[in-house]
């Protein structure tokens, strides 16, 4: 299991504030509901915008997947996954399913450019900084992937493609992006874990 | 299973967590992940943790206020979810078709809420679209009367019977001028100035006419940032013999008499 796993980095202070409020909609409490709500949908939505190309879908499924997060938040593990990188899973996991029951797919880079122009503001505030530091540190981990690293990456997690339709899309043989997206991914998690 | 199938199924865990895993091994990796293996599900939650960060790549989007009313409203009206608790089967059955007819309720509370959210849209567009078409109904009145006079104006003024009388500056490089409409027999004329300098606040222009029995004011006029001035000369029974008309720069106010500096004449 050598190479798999680095040491893992103490709970953020986020984190557990997450966890505490997940716990009270558990039981019920809108207000902690709200806060959720208000906490994390701005990321969720820019997951949904960029996954899905259309401001408004991205909107419905957004309310999807908060209204599931409100019927399972007792189902929540703590140990499984952070209380957003739950809520980020839903939202994937629905935006790929819309992709696939619409039937197409589309090009999406016009799409995006269109839904992404002038929408949305930039966020403020101290908690905003530190959310921009950390998406920050996250496009570092990006750029030092390898550019086809990263693109078979963005193509299965962003498009929902599997590692043959990748091979397909961008003509190469499906044990290259096997080796890309293994070590794509193993290179991210090195540069995630060396900066949080 | 050998340590070298282990470490195979370990390197399947990246593209299974991005969901691009199909097939064989797809197969072969949910197997062993449901049998409990420790290890691998901690390499699983590892790798989670990493997909999280290509998640926090994207740039947030405020989601509308709308939406944020939608979810919250949903929720209020959204039944509590059922405990968990040890029961006889014949409650468990009862429990299970709870649950359906809950699970019916969401789905139909979804899709009332789907309904409801076009509903307010629609609602929200026709309050602007009233607001704009009474906004557009003052300024079609507005325009209208705007033409009325104008039309009555040209109508006027385009008579073969309006005589103009043009005045020019007495600067030789000036392009100002000025001209007089006026019909015999009206009680109206009008004065129309072009290319005047603005004056300061404590000055203005003042238009006469010249006859047998001297000057007499038609009134006062300031000009546009363009230089352009208009005098209506009402009331004023205009003598027939009107030798002269002309502009002076007066006091604010004007004066009884000319004053000050003769800017155009005819």
């Amino acid at each position: 299991m050598q190479g798999f796993l680095s040491t893992s980095s103490a709970v953020s202070r986020s984190q557990l504030e997450d966890a505490r409020i997940l716990s009270r909609v558990a039981s019920g409490d809108q207000d902690a509901f709200a806060r959720l709500f208000d906490r994390h949908s701005p990321k969720v939505l820019g997951l949904l915008i960029r996954t899905l190309g259309d401001r408004e879908e991205a909107e419905e499924v957004l309310q999807e997947v908060f209204l599931q997060a409100w019927e399972q938040a007792d189902r929540y593990q703590q140990g499984r996954s952070s209380p957003k990188g739950w809520l980020f899973m839903m939202a994937r996991s629905r935006a790929l399913d819309r992709m696939r029951s619409r039937g197409a797919r589309m090009r999406r880079e016009d799409n995006v450019a269109k839904a992404a122009s002038g929408q949305g503001m930039a966020p403020v505030g101290t908690r905003r900084l530190e959310a921009r530091e950390r998406q920050r540190k996250v496009q570092c981990a990006l750029d030092t992937l390898p550019d086809e690293q990263r693109r078979c990456l963005e193509m299965a997690y962003f498009e929902g493609l599997t590692q043959s339709q990748i091979a397909t899309r961008l003509d190469v043989p499906l044990g290259t992006v096997k080796s890309r997206i293994l070590l794509g991914m193993k290179k991210l998690k090195q540069a995630l874990d060396a900066r949080s | 299973m050998t340590g070298t199938d282990h470490r195979q199924l370990q390197e399947l865990i990246p593209a299974f967590v991005l969901g691009a895993l199909e097939g064989e091994e797809l197969r072969r990796l949910e197997e062993h992940l449901n049998q409990g293996c420790p290890e691998c599900e901690e390499v699983r939650i590892a790798f989670d943790g990493t997909l999280e960060g290509v998640a926090e790549s994207v740039d947030p989007v405020v989601p509308s206020e709308v939406t944020r009313a939608r979810v919250l409203r949903a929720v209020g009206q959204a039944p509590s979810r059922p405990q968990p608790s040890r029961r006889p089967l014949w409650l468990v059955t009862a429990a299970v078709a709870a649950t359906l007819a809950v699970a019916a309720g969401i789905l139909l509370g979804r899709h009332q809420l789907r309904l409801q959210g076009r509903l307010d849209e629609a609602l929200a567009q026709q309050a602007r679209i009233t607001d704009e078409l009474t906004l557009l109904r003052a300024q079609l009145e507005s325009v209208n009367t705007e033409y009325d006079r104008l039309a009555a104006r040209v109508q006027e003024l385009s008579s073969p019977d309006t005589r103009r009388v043009q005045l020019a500056s007495l600067e030789e490089d000036s392009p100002a001028t000025g001209a007089t409409l006026l019909r015999p027999g009206a009680e109206r004329a009008v004065f129309y100035a072009y290319d005047l300098p603005p004056l300061p606040a404590e000055k203005t222009y003042q238009l006469w006419y010249i006859a047998a029995d001297g000057p007499v004011s038609a009134g006062t006029f300031d000009v546009t940032e363009e230089g352009y001035g208009r005098v209506e000369i009402t009331g004023q029974d205009l003598p027939p013999d009107i030798q002269l008309w002309a502009v002076t720069v007066e006091p604010a106010g004007g004066v009884p008499q000319p004053t000050g500096t003769m800017v155009l004449r005819s």
